[in-house]
């Protein structure tokens, strides 16, 4: 549960930086480094918290 | 072959040699997800840049690609799922029946190359994305044919040999990272979206899509709708998609390719258009040349979207090498299917350092639609019109044939006149799936009423 809740937050920290870039709430340099906390996270929880999703 | 990857090998040909039985089907939710997976893949980043090269404007983007989804989706339910799930066989064992063992390895060998060089746009795709930090590999553009350098080439010969390496021992791995991957892609791609959007200080798509000054327009609303129609056309049109929806419990399942075509060849494709028409209007790119994905992609997103390029090229390119291996480990039954993985990632590897396959690629699907996709009209003719205009049904296995010349002749004729007029005339090959296939389908019931008029069952 805590694995999912947490891959879900790596998505949100993929696609929310962008669209604050786009409303001018970010900077450049710290979308793209949220980003990759986003790509470790990601990977990080996904493959044990979707581990049901997988099985389908 | 190790034990363990026979075993992973039968786990995912189950059923290959009979109809997959109630017990093995699989509900809806599970093609929705593959299929949103299977095409938000490495060549996206490809595709899009290509329209904005061939000078397509807004409408031509987004009505074609509209419309040529659709087409796609109508042909998923109608025609693949429909057969898949009446006679819940693989593609190979149905054409069996039809064409004959040997005629069916003269298919695989075709399949095989095709995959092969599929794979290779795919190293290319992935070697834009690791060359970006070396500064001493040039990046080939839209009109490089020829390997860009030594740096380059060895860029490219580790990763497909990387590639190759896994295909043989982990396919398992590969299929497990793809679908994790899947839904954090697709967010990349839109991310690209989002922030050239944002760099261009406008969200107006319509404007920013409209072709620069100077741009030759090479093709238009239909030239985009019958080429994402057609882009996949060896999977529906050819009946290659037969091998995953006979596990489908019905054939409305077949709507699921929707959410392949709308995320991943709509959305996907249309964000990664916007990265070259906001390098090609703030940095000077020459549209026709084009920027590789790599640089891109980093330009916009950054670490993140480089790791998207690579997984994305190695997701689509592993199990493309695999498939290959295998196709030609159905020719040779005697090889080993990892000695038939090493062949097919070889062959790969090579292609993936000539630019010419990955900076070609609407051209390439076209001409790799255009060859596969016409055997499924003869399975089109043998499914649903064998019994009413009175020919025989799967004639192969009734009559004990090895190869069924009918077939060859039907589907050879159509293909190698329509590949010399798309040549010699200089139209684009996706403009011939569709006649290609009429005409196969149509010159096998011909023939077969001819041939053998009076053997209906």
């Amino acid at each position: 549960m805590i694995l999912k809740a947490l891959a879900y937050i790596a998505l949100a920290l993929t696609i929310v930086p962008p669209f604050m870039f786009l409303g001018d709430s970010i900077e450049l340099d710290a979308m793209k480094n949220v980003m990759i906390a986003g790509v470790f996270l990601w990977f990080a929880t996904a493959p044990l918290g979707f581990r049901d999703r997988e099985a389908s | 072959m190790s034990d363990e990857l026979e075993t992973k090998h039968n786990k995912l040909d189950e059923f290959e040699r009979e109809p997959v039985p109630e017990s093995a089907q699989k509900g809806a939710k599970s093609f929705w997800g593959m299929y949103a997976g299977e095409h938000t893949a490495g060549t996206e980043f490809m595709i899009g840049p290509l329209f904005i090269a061939w000078g397509v404007n807004a409408f031509d983007i987004l009505v074609g690609l509209l419309i040529g989804n659709f087409m796609a989706v109508l042909s998923w339910r109608y025609l693949t799922a429909k057969v898949a799930t009446d006679v819940r066989e693989t593609l190979y064992f149905k054409l069996e029946k039809i064409c004959g063992r040997n005629l069916v390895s003269i298919y695989n060998l075709a399949n095989g190359v095709a995959f092969c060089f599929l794979a290779g746009a795919m190293v290319t795709v992935s070697a834009t994305a690791v060359g970006v930090p070396f500064d001493n590999v040039r990046m080939p553009t839209f009109s490089d044919t020829m390997p860009t350098g030594v740096a380059w080439t060895v860029v490219c010969l580790i990763i497909g040999g990387m590639m190759t390496l896994v295909a043989v021992r982990g396919y398992g791995v590969v299929a497990r990272v793809s679908h994790i991957a899947a839904p954090w892609m697709f967010l990349i791609f839109l991310a690209c979206g989002v922030v050239t959007l944002a760099k261009l200080g406008t969200v107006n798509i319509i404007e920013i899509l409209q072709p620069v000054e100077g741009s030759e327009k090479k093709i238009g609303v239909w030239g985009v709708a019958f080429f994402a129609w057609f882009c996949n056309a060896a999977m529906h049109f050819g009946m290659s998609d037969m091998s995953v929806l006979r596990f489908a419990k019905k054939p409305s399942y077949g709507w699921a390719s929707a959410a392949g075509m709308y995320l991943g060849h709509y959305i996907a494709w249309i964000c990664a258009a916007l990265l070259l028409a906001y390098w090609v209007r703030e940095r000077g790119a020459n549209p026709a040349e084009g920027v590789a994905p790599g640089p891109m992609v980093y330009d916009a997103v950054g670490v993140a979207g480089l790791i998207c390029v690579v997984i994305a090229g190695w997701t689509t390119a592993n199990p493309t090498i695999y498939r290959a291996g295998l196709a030609f480990q159905g020719i040779m039954p005697k090889m080993s299917r990892a000695t038939g993985t090493i062949i097919a990632g070889s062959v790969c590897t090579i292609a993936g350092i000539f630019p010419a396959f990955a900076m070609n690629l609407i051209g390439f699907v076209g001409v790799y639609g255009t060859i596969l996709a016409p055997i499924g009209a003869i399975i089109v003719v043998d499914h649903f019109l064998s019994k009413r205009v009175g020919i025989l049904s799967n004639p192969a296995e009734k009559l004990g044939l090895q190869f069924n010349w009918t077939v060859l002749v039907a589907w050879v004729v159509p293909v190698g006149i329509a590949l010399y007029l798309a040549q010699s005339n200089g139209y684009l090959p996706h403009f011939n799936v569709l006649p290609c296939w009429i005409a196969c389908g149509l010159i096998y019931l011909l023939m077969s009423k001819v041939t053998s008029p009076s053997s209906a069952q």
